[in-house]
């Protein structure tokens, strides 16, 4: 019954939540918007592969597909860090 | 609470030693192209701002990032409630899978809700994605997604109709679409994480 009423990987699903409302205070708060924002883009990253290992269950014995998304979220993050900083520099 | 459909796969191995993806392969060869048009959604976005910046954050004001949190709140949720349902599916616990598929509906509706009257708050006021190349790109990044969503939600009342079902045609092959269409729920949710402080975060 316990089940029913809280499913499985719950203290995944409060990180999401915590880290969520982090990433948003961040975008109004006195850090230099750089900073923010760079927190901001590494926070999604991290926050995309909490879903995908414990969401969608992509283990480190699941390949190719485990590979597949860490080198997606690798270079989606790298490639706005670099933008952004680039366009501010 | 078990009611006899014996949903109790054969394949699922613990999620630390499985060495095969939850669901069919075909769905994660659709799921890999589907994120890496997205990433290159990303990367074009980001070469624009770079070379309009002011236009960019001028434009990103606009958008309530309170409506942002909000919608990102729902997806989790009802992501979440989606991991219960295949556990449920799992473990052949059919009023638990039907309560947590209805629940991630539920949670899918409030996205779908809130996105509805964010759209129509910027049409009233007169932004469309005519606007400029930020809205552009909000329009039609954040539409695509919604029309991802969109065929998400119309999965996830499917496999609630079929669970109904006492007599599931071949049940092993019932939860391969639960994990199939939990998987593509999960993208779903995954692609807003990335979109949703590319729009609404980002600050100059």
């Amino acid at each position: 019954m316990r089940n029913l009423i809280w499913p499985p990987e719950a203290l995944i699903w409060i990180t999401l939540l915590g880290v969520t409302l982090l990433s948003w205070a961040l975008t109004e708060s006195t850090l230099a918007p750089q900073v923010a924002a760079t927190a901001v883009i590494l926070i999604a990253a991290f926050k995309i592969r909490l879903v995908f290992v414990h969401f969608m269950e992509l283990g480190r014995s699941v390949q190719p597909w485990r590979r597949i998304f860490e080198v997606w979220i690798g270079l989606v993050t790298l490639v706005i860090l670099l933008g952004y900083w680039f366009g501010h520099r | 609470m078990a009611q006899g459909l014996s949903l109790v796969s054969q394949r699922p191995a613990a999620k630390a030693t499985r060495t095969e993806p939850a669901g069919d392969g075909g769905v994660w060869v659709f799921i890999t192209a589907d994120i890496c048009m997205f990433g290159l959604f990303f990367t074009i976005f980001t070469w624009d701002r770079s070379h309009n910046i002011s236009l960019f954050e001028q434009s990103r004001r606009l958008l309530d990032p309170n409506i942002g949190l909000l919608n990102t709140i729902f997806l989790l949720t009802s992501s979440w409630f989606m991991v219960g349902a295949v556990h449920a599916a799992r473990s052949g616990r059919r009023r638990a899978l039907l309560a947590f598929l209805s629940l991630a509906m539920l949670a899918g509706s409030g996205f779908a809700v809130s996105k509805i009257i964010e759209y129509s708050h910027k049409l009233q006021a007169g932004i469309s994605m005519l606007t400029n190349s930020f809205f552009m790109y909000y329009f039609i990044f954040t539409g695509i997604h919604y029309l991802h969503f969109l065929i998400g939600m119309v999965v996830l009342g499917i496999l609630w109709s079929m669970g109904r079902r006492s007599n599931l045609p071949s049940e092993p092959r019932y939860l391969l679409w639960v994990e199939s269409g939990a998987c593509y729920w999960h993208m779903v949710d995954l692609l807003w994480l990335m979109l949703f402080p590319l729009l609404y975060l980002l600050r100059q």
